[in-house]
Protein backbone atom coordinates (compact mmCIF):
# COMPACT_ATOMS: atom_id res chain seq x y z
CA UNK A 1 0.00 0.00 0.00
CA UNK A 2 2.84 2.37 0.92
CA UNK A 3 4.54 1.43 -2.35
CA UNK A 4 1.40 2.25 -4.34
CA UNK A 5 1.10 5.56 -2.53
CA UNK A 6 4.77 6.25 -3.29
CA UNK A 7 4.19 5.55 -6.99
CA UNK A 8 1.17 7.90 -7.16
CA UNK A 9 3.10 10.54 -5.23
CA UNK A 10 6.03 10.09 -7.60
CA UNK A 11 3.80 10.70 -10.66
CA UNK A 12 2.23 13.85 -9.16
CA UNK A 13 5.60 15.12 -7.92
CA UNK A 14 7.40 14.59 -11.24
CA UNK A 15 4.59 16.20 -13.22
CA UNK A 16 4.44 19.20 -10.91
CA UNK A 17 8.21 19.74 -10.79
CA UNK A 18 8.63 19.21 -14.54
CA UNK A 19 5.82 21.58 -15.37
CA UNK A 20 6.76 24.26 -12.83
CA UNK A 21 10.31 24.34 -14.13
CA UNK A 22 9.21 24.35 -17.76
CA UNK A 23 6.79 27.26 -17.15
CA UNK A 24 9.48 29.32 -15.41
CA UNK A 25 12.06 28.85 -18.18
CA UNK A 26 13.18 31.78 -20.28
CA UNK A 27 12.72 30.21 -23.74
CA UNK A 28 9.92 28.16 -25.24
CA UNK A 29 9.32 25.32 -27.69
CA UNK A 30 7.62 27.79 -30.05
CA UNK A 31 10.83 29.84 -30.29
CA UNK A 32 12.84 26.67 -31.01
CA UNK A 33 10.44 25.59 -33.76
CA UNK A 34 9.89 28.95 -35.41
CA UNK A 35 13.54 29.82 -35.99
CA UNK A 36 15.16 33.25 -36.32
CA UNK A 37 13.09 34.57 -39.23
CA UNK A 38 9.66 34.07 -37.66
CA UNK A 39 7.62 37.13 -36.74
CA UNK A 40 5.65 37.72 -33.54
CA UNK A 41 2.29 36.57 -34.93
CA UNK A 42 3.77 33.33 -36.19
CA UNK A 43 5.39 32.61 -32.79
CA UNK A 44 2.14 33.43 -30.99
CA UNK A 45 0.21 31.03 -33.24
CA UNK A 46 2.74 28.29 -32.51
CA UNK A 47 2.51 28.97 -28.77
CA UNK A 48 -1.27 28.62 -29.05
CA UNK A 49 -0.98 25.35 -30.98
CA UNK A 50 1.53 23.90 -28.52
CA UNK A 51 -0.63 24.90 -25.55
CA UNK A 52 2.04 27.15 -24.05
CA UNK A 53 -0.50 29.88 -23.31
CA UNK A 54 -2.68 27.55 -21.19
CA UNK A 55 -2.91 28.19 -17.46
CA UNK A 56 -0.68 26.23 -15.06
CA UNK A 57 -3.59 24.35 -13.52
CA UNK A 58 -5.01 23.26 -16.86
CA UNK A 59 -1.61 22.12 -18.17
CA UNK A 60 -0.90 20.33 -14.88
CA UNK A 61 -4.15 18.32 -15.00
CA UNK A 62 -3.64 17.55 -18.69
CA UNK A 63 -0.03 16.41 -18.04
CA UNK A 64 -1.12 14.35 -15.03
CA UNK A 65 -3.62 12.53 -17.24
CA UNK A 66 -0.84 11.81 -19.74
CA UNK A 67 1.42 10.47 -16.98
CA UNK A 68 -1.35 8.33 -15.44
CA UNK A 69 -2.29 6.77 -18.79
CA UNK A 70 1.34 6.55 -19.96
CA UNK A 71 0.25 8.25 -23.16
CA UNK A 72 2.46 11.31 -23.59
CA UNK A 73 1.11 12.36 -26.96
CA UNK A 74 3.45 13.82 -29.55
CA UNK A 75 6.71 15.77 -29.42
CA UNK A 76 6.92 19.36 -30.60
CA UNK A 77 7.91 17.95 -34.01
CA UNK A 78 4.75 15.83 -34.07
CA UNK A 79 6.36 12.45 -33.46
CA UNK A 80 4.79 10.05 -30.94
CA UNK A 81 6.69 10.17 -27.61
CA UNK A 82 6.40 6.62 -26.30
CA UNK A 83 7.89 4.82 -29.37
CA UNK A 84 10.81 7.27 -29.22
CA UNK A 85 11.32 6.58 -25.50
CA UNK A 86 11.11 2.82 -26.07
CA UNK A 87 13.61 2.98 -28.92
CA UNK A 88 15.96 5.11 -26.80
CA UNK A 89 15.60 2.67 -23.93
CA UNK A 90 16.42 -0.27 -26.24
CA UNK A 91 19.76 1.31 -27.13
CA UNK A 92 20.48 2.27 -23.53
CA UNK A 93 19.58 -1.25 -22.38
CA UNK A 94 22.01 -2.84 -24.88
CA UNK A 95 24.67 -0.39 -23.72
CA UNK A 96 23.94 -1.07 -20.03
CA UNK A 97 23.90 -4.83 -20.68
CA UNK A 98 27.37 -4.88 -22.24
CA UNK A 99 28.65 -2.46 -19.60
CA UNK A 100 27.36 -4.83 -16.90
CA UNK A 101 29.02 -7.84 -18.59
CA UNK A 102 32.33 -5.97 -18.77
CA UNK A 103 31.96 -4.80 -15.16
CA UNK A 104 31.20 -8.36 -14.07
CA UNK A 105 34.31 -9.82 -15.68
CA UNK A 106 36.57 -6.99 -14.56
CA UNK A 107 35.15 -6.87 -11.02
CA UNK A 108 35.31 -10.60 -10.40
CA UNK A 109 38.73 -10.96 -12.01
CA UNK A 110 40.26 -8.09 -10.02
CA UNK A 111 38.52 -9.08 -6.78
CA UNK A 112 39.47 -12.76 -6.97
CA UNK A 113 43.01 -12.33 -8.35
CA UNK A 114 43.70 -9.78 -5.58
CA UNK A 115 42.86 -12.50 -3.05
CA UNK A 116 44.88 -15.22 -4.77
CA UNK A 117 48.00 -13.13 -5.37
CA UNK A 118 48.12 -11.13 -2.16
CA UNK A 119 51.10 -9.09 -3.40
CA UNK A 120 48.86 -7.70 -6.15
CA UNK A 121 45.98 -6.87 -3.82
CA UNK A 122 47.18 -3.45 -2.65
CA UNK A 123 47.96 -2.37 -6.20
CA UNK A 124 44.67 -3.70 -7.54
CA UNK A 125 42.76 -1.80 -4.85
CA UNK A 126 44.69 1.39 -5.60
CA UNK A 127 43.89 0.98 -9.28
CA UNK A 128 40.21 0.56 -8.46
CA UNK A 129 40.18 3.65 -6.25
CA UNK A 130 41.90 5.53 -9.06
CA UNK A 131 39.32 4.35 -11.61
CA UNK A 132 36.54 5.55 -9.32
CA UNK A 133 38.12 9.02 -9.45
CA UNK A 134 38.13 9.23 -13.25
CA UNK A 135 35.10 10.97 -14.79
CA UNK A 136 33.24 8.93 -17.42
CA UNK A 137 33.74 11.58 -20.10
CA UNK A 138 37.53 11.48 -19.68
CA UNK A 139 37.50 7.67 -20.02
CA UNK A 140 35.25 7.96 -23.07
CA UNK A 141 37.44 10.55 -24.79
CA UNK A 142 40.63 8.60 -24.04
CA UNK A 143 39.10 5.35 -25.36
CA UNK A 144 37.94 7.20 -28.45
CA UNK A 145 41.41 8.67 -28.96
CA UNK A 146 43.34 5.41 -28.46
CA UNK A 147 41.09 2.68 -29.90
CA UNK A 148 39.28 4.60 -32.58
CA UNK A 149 41.60 7.36 -33.73
CA UNK A 150 45.09 5.93 -33.15
CA UNK A 151 44.61 2.19 -33.73
CA UNK A 152 41.26 2.25 -35.61
CA UNK A 153 40.14 -0.94 -33.85
CA UNK A 154 36.61 0.14 -32.93
CA UNK A 155 34.16 2.56 -34.61
CA UNK A 156 33.90 6.01 -32.99
CA UNK A 157 30.13 5.91 -32.55
CA UNK A 158 26.77 4.73 -33.78
CA UNK A 159 24.57 1.69 -33.23
CA UNK A 160 24.99 -0.45 -36.37
CA UNK A 161 25.62 -3.63 -34.34
CA UNK A 162 26.79 -4.99 -31.00
CA UNK A 163 30.42 -4.40 -32.04
CA UNK A 164 29.68 -0.66 -32.09
CA UNK A 165 28.77 -0.75 -28.41
CA UNK A 166 32.21 -1.99 -27.28
CA UNK A 167 33.81 1.40 -26.56
CA UNK A 168 30.72 3.00 -24.97
CA UNK A 169 30.19 -0.13 -22.83
CA UNK A 170 33.84 -0.07 -21.71
CA UNK A 171 33.52 3.61 -20.76
CA UNK A 172 30.26 3.03 -18.92
CA UNK A 173 31.29 -0.19 -17.21
CA UNK A 174 34.75 0.67 -15.96
CA UNK A 175 33.60 2.48 -12.81
CA UNK A 176 31.00 -0.12 -12.07
CA UNK A 177 33.71 -2.78 -12.52
CA UNK A 178 35.97 -0.99 -10.03
CA UNK A 179 33.11 -0.82 -7.52
CA UNK A 180 32.36 -4.51 -8.08
CA UNK A 181 36.04 -5.39 -7.54
CA UNK A 182 35.98 -3.61 -4.17
CA UNK A 183 32.68 -5.33 -3.34
CA UNK A 184 34.07 -8.77 -4.34
CA UNK A 185 37.17 -8.21 -2.23
CA UNK A 186 35.03 -7.27 0.77
CA UNK A 187 32.71 -10.25 0.25
CA UNK A 188 35.57 -12.76 -0.09
CA UNK A 189 37.19 -11.25 2.98
CA UNK A 190 34.03 -12.03 4.97
CA UNK A 191 33.50 -15.49 3.46
CA UNK A 192 37.16 -16.55 3.87
CA UNK A 193 36.63 -17.11 7.60
CA UNK A 194 33.57 -19.35 7.14
CA UNK A 195 33.81 -23.12 7.78
CA UNK A 196 33.12 -24.22 4.19
CA UNK A 197 36.09 -22.19 2.90
CA UNK A 198 38.36 -23.41 5.72
CA UNK A 199 37.31 -27.02 5.04
CA UNK A 200 37.92 -26.63 1.31
CA UNK A 201 41.29 -25.09 2.04
CA UNK A 202 42.18 -27.92 4.43
CA UNK A 203 41.17 -30.44 1.76
CA UNK A 204 43.86 -29.02 -0.49
CA UNK A 205 41.60 -27.39 -3.06
CA UNK A 206 43.52 -24.55 -4.74
CA UNK A 207 42.56 -20.99 -3.75
CA UNK A 208 41.45 -19.95 -7.23
CA UNK A 209 38.97 -22.85 -7.33
CA UNK A 210 37.59 -22.02 -3.87
CA UNK A 211 37.08 -18.33 -4.67
CA UNK A 212 35.97 -18.75 -8.30
CA UNK A 213 33.42 -21.52 -7.69
CA UNK A 214 32.44 -21.88 -4.02
CA UNK A 215 32.52 -18.25 -2.93
CA UNK A 216 31.20 -16.79 -6.19
CA UNK A 217 28.25 -19.21 -6.03
CA UNK A 218 27.31 -17.73 -2.66
CA UNK A 219 27.83 -14.27 -4.05
CA UNK A 220 25.21 -14.59 -6.82
CA UNK A 221 22.26 -13.03 -4.97
CA UNK A 222 24.16 -10.01 -3.55
CA UNK A 223 25.77 -9.64 -6.98
CA UNK A 224 22.38 -9.45 -8.68
CA UNK A 225 21.27 -6.96 -6.05
CA UNK A 226 24.45 -4.95 -6.66
CA UNK A 227 23.87 -4.95 -10.41
CA UNK A 228 20.29 -3.75 -9.98
CA UNK A 229 21.52 -0.91 -7.77
CA UNK A 230 24.11 -0.04 -10.41
CA UNK A 231 21.44 0.28 -13.09
CA UNK A 232 20.69 3.82 -11.92
CA UNK A 233 24.32 4.81 -12.36
CA UNK A 234 24.29 3.24 -15.84
CA UNK A 235 21.34 5.44 -16.80
CA UNK A 236 23.10 8.55 -15.45
CA UNK A 237 26.40 7.65 -17.13
CA UNK A 238 24.56 6.83 -20.34
CA UNK A 239 23.60 10.50 -20.73
CA UNK A 240 27.33 11.34 -21.01
CA UNK A 241 28.51 8.28 -22.93
CA UNK A 242 25.65 8.46 -25.44
CA UNK A 243 26.49 12.09 -26.19
CA UNK A 244 30.15 11.29 -26.88
CA UNK A 245 29.60 8.07 -28.87
CA UNK A 246 26.48 9.29 -30.71
CA UNK A 247 24.23 6.55 -29.32
CA UNK A 248 20.55 7.56 -29.60
CA UNK A 249 19.67 6.26 -26.12
CA UNK A 250 17.33 7.57 -23.45
CA UNK A 251 20.01 9.83 -21.91
CA UNK A 252 20.71 11.70 -25.13
CA UNK A 253 16.96 11.79 -25.82
CA UNK A 254 16.35 13.54 -22.49
CA UNK A 255 19.21 15.95 -23.18
CA UNK A 256 17.71 16.81 -26.58
CA UNK A 257 14.23 17.22 -25.09
CA UNK A 258 15.60 19.61 -22.46
CA UNK A 259 17.38 21.69 -25.08
CA UNK A 260 14.25 21.89 -27.25
CA UNK A 261 11.80 22.66 -24.40
CA UNK A 262 9.81 19.56 -25.36
CA UNK A 263 7.62 19.04 -22.27
CA UNK A 264 5.95 15.83 -23.45
CA UNK A 265 9.28 14.21 -24.27
CA UNK A 266 10.85 15.44 -20.98
CA UNK A 267 7.93 13.99 -18.99
CA UNK A 268 7.94 10.77 -21.02
CA UNK A 269 11.67 10.15 -20.53
CA UNK A 270 11.70 11.15 -16.84
CA UNK A 271 8.60 9.12 -15.90
CA UNK A 272 9.90 6.11 -17.83
CA UNK A 273 13.26 6.24 -16.02
CA UNK A 274 11.56 6.81 -12.65
CA UNK A 275 9.17 3.87 -13.08
CA UNK A 276 12.06 1.68 -14.23
CA UNK A 277 14.18 2.51 -11.19
CA UNK A 278 11.14 2.23 -8.90
CA UNK A 279 10.49 -1.33 -10.19
CA UNK A 280 14.16 -2.23 -9.94
CA UNK A 281 14.27 -0.99 -6.33
CA UNK A 282 11.31 -3.22 -5.43
CA UNK A 283 12.96 -6.26 -7.08
CA UNK A 284 16.21 -5.45 -5.29
CA UNK A 285 14.44 -5.22 -1.93
CA UNK A 286 12.78 -8.62 -2.52
CA UNK A 287 16.18 -10.11 -3.43
CA UNK A 288 17.71 -8.64 -0.28
CA UNK A 289 14.95 -10.22 1.82
CA UNK A 290 15.53 -13.60 0.16
CA UNK A 291 19.27 -13.29 0.78
CA UNK A 292 18.74 -12.28 4.43
CA UNK A 293 16.45 -15.32 4.91
CA UNK A 294 18.98 -17.59 3.18
CA UNK A 295 21.89 -16.38 5.32
CA UNK A 296 19.85 -16.62 8.55
CA UNK A 297 18.85 -20.21 7.65
CA UNK A 298 22.51 -21.00 7.01
CA UNK A 299 23.45 -19.55 10.39
CA UNK A 300 20.89 -21.82 12.11
CA UNK B 1 48.71 4.19 16.56
CA UNK B 2 51.40 5.69 18.80
CA UNK B 3 54.15 3.64 17.16
CA UNK B 4 53.41 5.04 13.71
CA UNK B 5 55.84 7.88 12.88
CA UNK B 6 54.26 11.29 12.39
CA UNK B 7 55.26 11.59 8.73
CA UNK B 8 53.45 8.32 7.94
CA UNK B 9 50.44 8.97 10.14
CA UNK B 10 49.63 12.25 8.41
CA UNK B 11 50.96 11.30 4.97
CA UNK B 12 47.58 11.60 3.21
CA UNK B 13 46.73 14.91 4.87
CA UNK B 14 50.13 16.32 3.91
CA UNK B 15 49.54 15.29 0.30
CA UNK B 16 46.06 16.83 0.28
CA UNK B 17 47.25 20.09 1.88
CA UNK B 18 50.22 20.27 -0.52
CA UNK B 19 47.89 19.75 -3.47
CA UNK B 20 45.54 22.55 -2.49
CA UNK B 21 48.47 24.71 -1.30
CA UNK B 22 50.17 24.40 -4.67
CA UNK B 23 47.11 25.82 -6.41
CA UNK B 24 46.72 28.54 -3.78
CA UNK B 25 50.30 29.71 -4.39
CA UNK B 26 49.99 29.32 -8.17
CA UNK B 27 46.86 31.50 -8.23
CA UNK B 28 48.88 34.31 -6.62
CA UNK B 29 51.45 34.27 -9.41
CA UNK B 30 49.28 33.35 -12.40
CA UNK B 31 46.69 35.89 -13.45
CA UNK B 32 43.15 34.75 -14.26
CA UNK B 33 42.46 34.04 -17.96
CA UNK B 34 40.28 36.34 -19.99
CA UNK B 35 38.26 33.86 -21.98
CA UNK B 36 36.77 35.15 -25.17
CA UNK B 37 35.00 32.44 -27.15
CA UNK B 38 34.59 34.76 -30.14
CA UNK B 39 38.34 34.71 -30.79
CA UNK B 40 39.43 32.98 -33.98
CA UNK B 41 40.70 29.45 -33.60
CA UNK B 42 44.50 29.17 -33.27
CA UNK B 43 46.68 26.12 -33.00
CA UNK B 44 47.52 25.05 -29.44
CA UNK B 45 51.18 25.29 -30.43
CA UNK B 46 50.77 28.98 -31.18
CA UNK B 47 52.92 31.17 -28.97
CA UNK B 48 52.61 34.64 -30.34
CA UNK B 49 50.86 36.46 -27.53
CA UNK B 50 54.06 37.68 -25.88
CA UNK B 51 53.31 35.64 -22.79
CA UNK B 52 55.01 32.55 -21.40
CA UNK B 53 52.90 29.58 -20.43
CA UNK B 54 54.18 26.31 -18.98
CA UNK B 55 51.58 24.17 -20.79
CA UNK B 56 51.35 26.32 -23.92
CA UNK B 57 48.13 27.91 -25.16
CA UNK B 58 44.57 26.69 -25.63
CA UNK B 59 42.94 26.66 -29.10
CA UNK B 60 41.45 30.05 -28.24
CA UNK B 61 44.80 31.53 -27.27
CA UNK B 62 44.58 31.55 -23.45
CA UNK B 63 47.42 30.32 -21.26
CA UNK B 64 46.64 26.70 -20.33
CA UNK B 65 48.41 27.07 -16.94
CA UNK B 66 46.18 30.02 -16.10
CA UNK B 67 43.05 28.16 -17.24
CA UNK B 68 44.02 25.16 -15.11
CA UNK B 69 44.74 27.08 -11.90
CA UNK B 70 41.64 29.29 -12.06
CA UNK B 71 39.42 26.57 -13.48
CA UNK B 72 40.47 24.39 -10.54
CA UNK B 73 39.28 26.99 -8.04
CA UNK B 74 36.07 27.53 -10.00
CA UNK B 75 35.25 23.79 -9.90
CA UNK B 76 36.24 23.48 -6.23
CA UNK B 77 34.15 26.54 -5.30
CA UNK B 78 31.02 25.18 -6.98
CA UNK B 79 31.43 21.65 -5.59
CA UNK B 80 32.11 22.85 -2.02
CA UNK B 81 29.25 25.37 -2.12
CA UNK B 82 26.89 22.77 -3.61
CA UNK B 83 27.80 20.31 -0.84
CA UNK B 84 27.32 23.02 1.75
CA UNK B 85 23.87 23.82 0.38
CA UNK B 86 22.96 20.10 0.40
CA UNK B 87 24.03 19.89 4.05
CA UNK B 88 21.99 22.99 4.94
CA UNK B 89 18.95 21.43 3.22
CA UNK B 90 19.55 18.19 5.11
CA UNK B 91 19.64 20.14 8.36
CA UNK B 92 16.37 21.92 7.53
CA UNK B 93 14.73 18.64 6.45
CA UNK B 94 15.91 16.87 9.61
CA UNK B 95 14.63 19.71 11.79
CA UNK B 96 11.25 19.56 10.03
CA UNK B 97 11.07 15.76 10.38
CA UNK B 98 12.12 15.89 14.01
CA UNK B 99 9.91 18.78 15.10
CA UNK B 100 6.96 18.14 12.77
CA UNK B 101 6.26 14.65 14.03
CA UNK B 102 5.31 11.51 12.13
CA UNK B 103 3.37 13.21 9.32
CA UNK B 104 6.28 15.53 8.46
CA UNK B 105 8.65 12.57 8.62
CA UNK B 106 6.38 10.60 6.26
CA UNK B 107 6.12 13.43 3.72
CA UNK B 108 9.88 14.10 3.72
CA UNK B 109 10.60 10.38 3.28
CA UNK B 110 8.22 10.19 0.31
CA UNK B 111 9.80 13.29 -1.29
CA UNK B 112 13.25 11.73 -0.81
CA UNK B 113 12.06 8.47 -2.38
CA UNK B 114 10.55 10.36 -5.32
CA UNK B 115 13.85 12.18 -5.88
CA UNK B 116 15.80 8.95 -5.54
CA UNK B 117 13.93 7.26 -8.37
CA UNK B 118 15.91 9.47 -10.73
CA UNK B 119 19.72 9.39 -10.90
CA UNK B 120 21.10 12.57 -9.32
CA UNK B 121 22.99 13.51 -12.49
CA UNK B 122 19.76 13.46 -14.50
CA UNK B 123 18.00 15.59 -11.87
CA UNK B 124 20.92 18.03 -11.92
CA UNK B 125 20.94 18.08 -15.70
CA UNK B 126 17.19 18.72 -15.94
CA UNK B 127 17.28 21.44 -13.28
CA UNK B 128 20.38 23.04 -14.79
CA UNK B 129 18.91 23.29 -18.28
CA UNK B 130 15.66 24.67 -16.90
CA UNK B 131 17.15 27.25 -14.52
CA UNK B 132 19.73 28.53 -17.02
CA UNK B 133 23.42 29.23 -16.70
CA UNK B 134 25.40 30.76 -13.84
CA UNK B 135 27.60 29.70 -10.95
CA UNK B 136 24.78 30.11 -8.42
CA UNK B 137 22.41 28.03 -10.53
CA UNK B 138 25.06 25.29 -10.62
CA UNK B 139 25.43 25.43 -6.82
CA UNK B 140 21.65 25.22 -6.43
CA UNK B 141 21.47 22.31 -8.84
CA UNK B 142 24.21 20.36 -7.01
CA UNK B 143 22.62 21.07 -3.63
CA UNK B 144 19.12 19.97 -4.67
CA UNK B 145 20.15 16.93 -6.70
CA UNK B 146 22.28 15.53 -3.86
CA UNK B 147 19.89 16.40 -1.07
CA UNK B 148 17.60 13.35 -1.28
CA UNK B 149 19.99 10.49 -0.49
CA UNK B 150 21.79 12.62 2.12
CA UNK B 151 18.43 13.35 3.75
CA UNK B 152 17.39 9.70 3.69
CA UNK B 153 20.65 8.77 5.42
CA UNK B 154 20.17 11.47 8.04
CA UNK B 155 16.57 10.39 8.70
CA UNK B 156 17.93 6.92 9.44
CA UNK B 157 20.45 8.44 11.84
CA UNK B 158 17.68 10.42 13.57
CA UNK B 159 15.92 7.11 14.23
CA UNK B 160 19.12 5.80 15.80
CA UNK B 161 19.50 8.89 17.99
CA UNK B 162 16.00 8.27 19.32
CA UNK B 163 17.20 5.01 20.86
CA UNK B 164 19.75 6.75 23.11
CA UNK B 165 18.78 6.34 26.74
CA UNK B 166 19.22 9.99 27.68
CA UNK B 167 17.07 11.15 24.73
CA UNK B 168 14.32 8.71 25.74
CA UNK B 169 14.65 9.98 29.31
CA UNK B 170 14.32 13.63 28.31
CA UNK B 171 11.30 12.78 26.15
CA UNK B 172 9.70 11.01 29.12
CA UNK B 173 10.46 14.00 31.31
CA UNK B 174 8.41 16.13 28.95
CA UNK B 175 10.99 17.82 26.72
CA UNK B 176 9.38 19.41 23.65
CA UNK B 177 10.35 18.52 20.06
CA UNK B 178 12.25 21.80 19.56
CA UNK B 179 14.24 21.30 22.74
CA UNK B 180 14.96 17.69 21.78
CA UNK B 181 16.16 18.66 18.33
CA UNK B 182 18.40 21.56 19.25
CA UNK B 183 19.70 20.26 22.60
CA UNK B 184 19.87 16.49 22.02
CA UNK B 185 19.84 15.70 18.30
CA UNK B 186 21.84 18.59 16.90
CA UNK B 187 25.06 17.95 18.90
CA UNK B 188 25.00 14.36 17.58
CA UNK B 189 24.13 15.52 14.06
CA UNK B 190 27.11 17.87 13.75
CA UNK B 191 29.67 15.09 13.39
CA UNK B 192 27.39 13.19 10.98
CA UNK B 193 26.87 16.28 8.84
CA UNK B 194 30.66 16.71 8.65
CA UNK B 195 31.11 13.12 7.51
CA UNK B 196 28.26 13.53 5.02
CA UNK B 197 29.90 16.65 3.60
CA UNK B 198 33.18 14.91 2.81
CA UNK B 199 31.62 11.54 1.94
CA UNK B 200 29.93 12.86 -1.19
CA UNK B 201 32.44 15.61 -2.04
CA UNK B 202 34.24 13.56 -4.74
CA UNK B 203 30.86 12.72 -6.25
CA UNK B 204 29.95 16.42 -6.30
CA UNK B 205 33.20 17.26 -8.07
CA UNK B 206 32.47 14.61 -10.70
CA UNK B 207 28.90 15.92 -11.09
CA UNK B 208 30.13 19.51 -11.55
CA UNK B 209 32.65 18.37 -14.17
CA UNK B 210 30.03 16.21 -15.93
CA UNK B 211 27.45 19.01 -15.99
CA UNK B 212 29.99 21.45 -17.39
CA UNK B 213 30.99 18.88 -19.96
CA UNK B 214 27.36 18.40 -21.03
CA UNK B 215 27.02 22.12 -21.69
CA UNK B 216 25.89 23.69 -18.43
CA UNK B 217 28.10 26.72 -18.18
CA UNK B 218 28.79 28.62 -14.98
CA UNK B 219 28.53 31.79 -17.04
CA UNK B 220 31.71 33.18 -15.48
CA UNK B 221 34.75 34.41 -17.40
CA UNK B 222 36.72 31.48 -16.03
CA UNK B 223 35.60 28.11 -17.36
CA UNK B 224 35.59 25.19 -14.91
CA UNK B 225 37.68 22.09 -15.60
CA UNK B 226 34.81 20.09 -17.11
CA UNK B 227 33.93 22.98 -19.42
CA UNK B 228 37.58 23.16 -20.56
CA UNK B 229 37.42 19.51 -21.60
CA UNK B 230 34.13 20.21 -23.39
CA UNK B 231 35.68 23.20 -25.22
CA UNK B 232 38.52 21.05 -26.50
CA UNK B 233 36.34 17.99 -27.17
CA UNK B 234 35.70 19.12 -30.74
CA UNK B 235 39.41 19.32 -31.55
CA UNK B 236 40.28 16.06 -29.80
CA UNK B 237 40.89 14.33 -33.14
CA UNK B 238 43.30 17.06 -34.26
CA UNK B 239 44.98 17.85 -30.94
CA UNK B 240 44.18 15.01 -28.53
CA UNK B 241 46.60 16.38 -25.91
CA UNK B 242 44.45 19.49 -25.38
CA UNK B 243 42.05 17.60 -23.13
CA UNK B 244 44.84 16.04 -21.09
CA UNK B 245 45.83 18.86 -18.65
CA UNK B 246 42.27 19.62 -17.50
CA UNK B 247 41.33 15.92 -17.60
CA UNK B 248 44.30 14.89 -15.47
CA UNK B 249 43.61 17.73 -13.02
CA UNK B 250 39.98 16.61 -12.54
CA UNK B 251 41.18 13.05 -11.83
CA UNK B 252 43.83 14.30 -9.36
CA UNK B 253 41.36 16.56 -7.56
CA UNK B 254 38.80 13.78 -7.17
CA UNK B 255 41.55 11.38 -6.07
CA UNK B 256 42.78 13.80 -3.38
CA UNK B 257 39.24 14.48 -2.11
CA UNK B 258 38.65 10.71 -2.04
CA UNK B 259 41.62 10.41 0.32
CA UNK B 260 40.26 13.28 2.43
CA UNK B 261 36.92 11.49 2.54
CA UNK B 262 38.42 8.17 3.65
CA UNK B 263 40.25 9.93 6.46
CA UNK B 264 37.17 11.89 7.58
CA UNK B 265 34.91 8.79 7.46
Amino acid sequence: MVRLFSLVFLFVFLTFIGLAMQKSRAGSAALVLSGQRADGAEIEKLRQDLGENDSFGRTFLYSLKKVATFNFGNTIRDQPVMPMVWQGFRHTFVLAFWAAIFALFYGLFMGISGRIYLKLKARAMKLNYFLLSVPIFIVSLLLLWVFSLTFSVFPPGGTAGHFWFVLPALALGIKSGARLALFTDEFIDREAKKPYVLTARASGIPSWKIYSFFVVKNMLLPLLSFWLLEFGSYLAGAAIVETIFSVPGIGSLLLRALMQYDLNLILGALVFIAVLIFTITIIQEILDKIYAKYTSEQAI
Amino acid sequence: MQNIPLNKRYKKQVWAISFFGFFAIASVFISSPDVNASLAYVSPYFKGLGDFSVFGFSPLGESVASLLVWGFWQTIFIAFSGRFLAIVLVFVGSAAASVGGKSAHFVITRICEAFMTLPSLLIALSLGFILGEGAYVMILVIGISEWAFNQKWMLGRLHEYERHDYIMASRLLGAGPLHLFFRQHFPLMRADLGVLFFLYLPGSLLTVAALEFLGLSTGAGIPGLGYQVALNKDVVFLYPHTILPSGVLIVLTVFVTNHMRNKSA
